[in-house]
């Protein structure tokens, strides 16, 4: 009966055909580029081979596929988990907050990262000799500490458990963290190197293992951020509003931190702070399409991901050999896109 | 149709009581008015019917308690209107009346046909239906309180719980707001609770009256009982007169002479 009128926000098909190009071509393009140079049609040759009952001869010296699958490839695929993990962390911390300033480092996920990366590094044991690395582990650890702090700072203040509180007390959290791990730093001033190596993230180490060490947390997170992106929309007309809808905004927002922060906290442990991302591509995804979270969870998380696959192309390649931390680049990069996506679009299209 | 009792309704912040032993009942169908000075606890009270308050003695939406109904129920039988309400930057005025789906939506559903024809149903009985894909806030104030009532149509409630919900409208934009309102609540059966500033307004549309002063319930009853001249002048400022045009009171404030010189 309502043929042809508007209706309102929907997640279109064709944005998110869109964005699926762009994450593929930047997949393709990933594991193109680098001192080896192969072609899109040896690398979409390669990838289809590996498909079930496909058999393709794709020209490949074994050199070349190993080249693929197990040094480019692997290291693809976490920055696809770790930008889709961010850009999804993002959107959800803005949504419960109802403030466009928040990222994944809001409440102390970062700093918290920091500090145990920062303590690891300088009285942890000699890394060779463990099962398991003691970075990623303390980073992690860490990360879900700050928060913790910070929710319990925020909610145990008498006058009222609001989503500010909740953000003061990540602040607070995160400058007391930050300091310690200055102080620390500043003392194993010998550590200072790769404490920063750290900070400004990197890729560098990634093999599939680190794809199967964090996978499964962003798995979990990401599926939770999508399941509550219409509640999101909910949060969005404040707390009193929403809670006479029959929701429970505490609740919601509780859920929704926990789950972003499992996945930040994984994604920190084995990439570093890789800063901006969590709020660039929301904003870009919100700019250019809907300020409706059922439009930019879902695409937040496939562009998040593309654009930290084309940003590591120029970390790895920009000054090779050498490597230029991915954080400074989603900046350098980053900024000026985001400022441009600013000026061009109108605001909010609807 | 459905009725709303307050049983010794109180509410304390934690420093002093701001609404003391309220016992009232809006009965089903009618408009009532809560009025009184500013502070008087006029908000916190309405606040009560959805729970959004922790409040002492009970509050009952036919005959059941509020606070013992699951947040969906509440929600599918009271609808609220806060005093400033936020209108999101970007949000379209269809997603806006979506969100009185809500209730009825499961935890991660998303919407259903049902659900988006009642959005049209309900946009069209504000003759919101050109408005469809605006941003509401870029709305005016008379256009977004029609925004909120749609809400309220497509959350399909029996209470309809209005806080200040015309204060920030000019004359004429609040008349129709208001007209609005009463003619929703006789074709959707709806019962109205509301505060309201304009004591002239309330005179005119509500069928009962509650002043509140200072957290008590000071009279109820039928406008022309309740909004007399000696009750308001001793609840608000002793330069009220109350006039009389078609026989229908009008509640003004007068300058006192010195002020004039």
């Amino acid at each position: 009966m309502n043929a042809g009128r508007p209706v309102g926000t929907r997640l279109h098909w064709w944005w998110v055909f869109g964005a699926a190009v762009v994450l593929v071509a930047a997949i393709i393009a990933g594991v193109m580029i680098g001192a080896v140079r192969l072609s899109p049609s040896q690398v979409v040759g390669s990838m289809l081979d590996r498909l079930p009952f496909v058999d393709l001869d794709t020209g490949l010296t074994v050199r070349q596929e190993a080249i693929v699958w197990q040094i480019r490839m692997p290291r693809v695929i976490l920055a696809v988990v770790v930008g889709s993990m961010l850009s999804a962390a993002g959107a959800a911390y803005q949504g419960v907050f109802r403030n466009p300033l928040a990222d994944p480092y809001l409440l102390g996920a970062g700093a918290g990262a920091g500090l145990g990366a920062t303590l690891a590094i300088a009285y942890g044991p000699n890394t060779g000799d463990w099962l398991v690395d003691p970075i990623p582990l303390a980073a992690f650890a860490g990360a879900l500490i700050g928060v913790s702090f910070a929710y319990l700072l925020g909610y145990t203040v008498r006058s009222g458990r609001t989503s500010v509180t909740l953000i003061l007390a990540g602040v607070a959290v995160a400058a007391f963290l930050t300091a310690l791990q200055t102080f620390i730093q500043q003392r194993e001033s010998e550590t200072l190197r790769e404490v920063y190596g750290w900070i400004l993230g990197s890729l560098n180490t990634a093999g599939w293992a680190e794809v199967r060490l964090v996978a499964p947390y962003v798995a979990v997170s990401l599926a939770v951020v999508f399941g509550g992106r219409r509640l999101l929309d909910v949060l969005s007309v404040g707390d009193t509003d929403a809670s006479t809808l029959g929701v429970r905004p505490g609740r919601i927002r509780l859920v929704i931190v926990v789950f972003a922060t499992l996945g930040t906290a994984a994604v920190v442990a084995v990439s570093g702070l890789i800063g901006f991302v969590g709020i660039i591509i929301p904003h870009t995804v919100r700019l250019l399409t809907s300020a409706s979270y059922r439009v930019i969870v879902p695409l937040s998380i496939l562009l998040g991901g593309a654009f930290l696959v084309l940003a590591d192309i120029i970390a790895r390649t920009a000054v090779a050999p050498a490597e230029i931390p991915i954080g400074v680049i989603t900046a350098i990069f980053g900024a000026p896109f985001f400022a441009i996506i600013l000026r061009t679009s109108k605001g909010v299209v609807s | 149709m459905s009725t709303v009792q307050f049983d010794t309704v109180s509410v304390d912040y934690g420093s002093g009581p701001v609404v003391l032993d309220v016992s009232l009942e809006a009965v089903a169908g009618e408009w009532l008015a809560i009025v009184g000075p500013n502070g008087a606890g006029k908000s916190s009270l309405l606040r009560t019917v959805v729970a959004a308050v922790d409040f002492t003695g009970s509050v009952l939406v036919d005959d059941r308690s509020t606070t013992t109904m699951s947040d969906k129920e509440r929600a599918k039988l009271v609808a609220y209107v806060s005093q400033r309400p936020v209108y999101p930057q970007g949000m379209a005025v269809f997603d806006y009346v979506l969100l009185g789906r809500t209730p009825y939506m499961g935890t991660l559903a998303s919407e259903s046909a049902d659900d988006i024809s009642l959005v049209w149903e309900a946009l069209s009985a504000l003759r919101l239906e050109s408005f469809a894909g605006r941003d509401v806030a870029t709305l005016s104030g008379g256009e977004t309180q029609r925004v909120s009532l749609a809400r309220i149509i497509a959350q399909h409630a029996r209470i309809l719980v209005l806080d200040e919900a015309t204060a920030s409208l000019d004359v004429s934009a609040q008349h129709e707001v208001l007209e609005t309102i009463d003619t929703l609540r006789v074709s959707h059966d709806m019962t109205v609770v509301s505060a309201i500033h304009d004591l002239t307004a309330a005179a005119q549309f509500c069928d009962s009256v509650a002043i509140m002063e200072q957290g008590r319930l000071r009279s109820h009853g039928p406008p022309v009982e309740v909004l007399t001249e000696a009750v308001l002048q001793d609840v608000f400022d002793p330069s009220i007169r109350v006039l009389e045009v078609d026989g229908d009171p009008v509640i003004v404030s007068l300058r006192s002479e010195e002020a004039h010189q």
